[in-house]
């Protein structure tokens, strides 16, 4: 269950006002199969515009989105996860879940059974038949994740998955996210603003220019996991990774 | 408690209005067969009460009749206005012309058509009915948000899958709004159907008591008219509630 997900001088523009506008520009990024690399960037400089691309919602102007080799369309390997969660109002939260067993027909039973499963480890155990409503923010996006991982793909697209949750549940996800994916191998391109987190998780950080978006610079980060946050190594990748961010926004 | 505050409002200012038009009427001494006192037209509510309840059953028998052909043709309407942009184009100008054509000119083709029986009456309401559940269904099936879309296009869903799993739940609510506006237009449709000839209902029951100039059987029949109507509105509506409720 190895894929690896590859673009290849992506490029794509939206209609504006002022003519056309260029999101992103010739992006090439390679996420090894089985690896994870988290992109950072600016608000604004084409992260979510390029996981649509990834997860076939968006097609590219130009270049290439190859999933182990291949071309992505229709390759039902990658699992997104959206920027907002996405909930749908009229369904509970375990029913949110199992959206993936829906679409692709496999067994509902057996879907709520995992699904339950993880509820629990994710702290939701007892939400289950809640609405997406009655929910706070950090437990709808925790729903949402769990939709992601039960979509049984190779490949994860996580748009900012913990953007809306406070520090200790964020730092708990964070840790049981990194324990999954060493169990599991699953491909992940992770979306984030928050460099800490892409140090602590990630074995590639790439950092993207504002509009129009493109790789300015790759790190390896090549620690030991589990990794913390205090830890000497991790705070020297957070600050050079801080300053090239900082002197992209100036220049 | 809340339910019968709500009630009593529209009742007391109802009761007002009926006392003082009697007591004009009364001290005016008009005619009955100008304008009957309301207290004539309740005695003879009472007094025909029987014969009046079998009447009103016919016409709510044509109204559910009429919602049934009318919200299903809507529905289908709708999922095929959505499904392909050629039948949106093609029908649409069709589906709002039958809106122009006044149903009175449309009734008696339809009594020609569906027979004296209920049939006449249940296409009468739902020329009517069909039109609100077709334009209410149609923004409801394009209600659910572009980023609820991406996710199932994320997923590789089919298009009848997306219909399956997001639109048309999503346009649970606008089909209870169509349904709603329905009803009402329901009851109207029926009623209209009646007075172009029928052997039975409200609306014959009206065109019948007029020509004796007992305008008191008329307003009668008005009163359980707006009952039926009332009585069907807040079955959907509860109906609806229960529904929503369990969707959340
Ligand atoms: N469908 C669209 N039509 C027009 N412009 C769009 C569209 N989607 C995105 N854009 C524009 O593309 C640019 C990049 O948007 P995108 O959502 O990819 O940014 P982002 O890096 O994810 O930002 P953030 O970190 O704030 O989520 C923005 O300027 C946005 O206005
Ligand atoms: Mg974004």
């Amino acid at each position: 269950m190895r894929t690896s997900l590859t673009f290849a001088g992506v490029s794509k523009s939206f209609p504006s006002p002022r003519g056309r506008m260029v999101v992103l520009d010739g992006l090439s990024l390679e996420v090894d199969a089985g690896g994870w690399t988290s992109l950072v960037g600016p608000s604004g400089c084409g992260k979510t515009t390029l996981a649509k691309i990834a997860a076939g919602i968006l097609t590219a102007d130009a270049g290439q989105v190859l999933v182990g080799g291949m071309g992505v369309e229709r390759s039902r390997t990658v699992a997104y996860m959206p920027q907002h969660d996405t909930l749908l109002p009229w369904r509970s939260a375990l029913e949110n879940a199992i959206l993936s067993a829906d679409v692709d027909g496999r067994s509902r039973a057996q879907a709520r059974s995992e699904a339950r499963q993880l509820f629990v480890r994710f702290g939701l155990g007892g939400f289950e038949e809640q609405r997406p409503s009655t929910l706070s923010g950090g437990m709808r996006q925790r729903v949402a994740l769990i939709r992601t991982f039960l979509t049984r793909r190779d490949i994860l697209v996580l748009d900012e998955p913990f953007g809306a949750l406070d520090a200790l549940t964020r730092a708990g996800l964070q840790q049981w996210l990194s324990k999954i994916w060493m169990e599991l191998g699953h491909t992940v391109l992770f979306i984030t603003h928050d460099v800490e987190e892409a140090v602590l998780l990630s074995d590639r950080v790439a950092v993207c220019s504002s509009l129009p978006g493109r790789i300015r610079t790759e790190v390896q980060v090549m620690l030991p996991r589990p990794r913390s946050r205090v830890s000497a190594e991790v705070t020297a990748y957070r600050a050079s990774l801080l300053e090239t961010l900082a002197a992209g926004a100036i220049s | 408690m809340n339910e019968l505050r709500r009630w009593l409002t529209p009742m007391v200012l109802l009761l007002l209005v009926l006392a003082a038009v009697e007591t004009y009427l009364r001290l005016a001494a008009v005619p009955s067969y100008i304008f009957p006192q309301p207290s004539a037209v309740f005695s003879e509510l009472f007094r025909s009460f029987p014969g009046l309840a079998g009447h009103a059953l016919t016409t709510v028998v044509e109204t559910v009749a009429g919602l049934a052909i009318g919200v299903c043709a809507g529905v289908v309407l709708a999922l095929l206005i959505v499904v392909s942009r050629t039948v949106e184009r093609a029908l649409y100008p069709l589906i709002i012309a039958t809106q122009m054509v006044p149903v009175f000119a449309i009734a008696p083709l339809l009594v020609v058509w569906f027979g004296y029986g209920i049939w006449s009456k249940a296409a009468t309401a739902a020329l009517l009915v069909f039109f609100p559940v077709t334009v209410g269904m149609v923004d409801g099936l394009r209600s659910p948000t572009e980023d609820q879309r991406d996710l199932l296009r994320s997923l590789q869903a089919s298009r009848r899958q997306t219909l399956r799993l997001l639109e048309l739940p999503a346009s649970v609510p606008a089909l209870f709004s169509g349904l709603k506006v329905g009803v009402t237009l329901g009851v109207v449709g029926a009623t209209i159907g009646e007075w172009i000839g029928a052997q039975r209902g409200l609306g014959f029951v009206m065109v019948q008591a007029n020509a004796l100039l007992r305008l008191e059987r008329v307003f009668a029949a008005i009163v359980l008219l707006t009952a039926v109507g009332l009585l069907l509105f807040g079955l959907v509506r509860i109906i609806e509630k229960k529904v929503l409720a369990r969707r959340g």
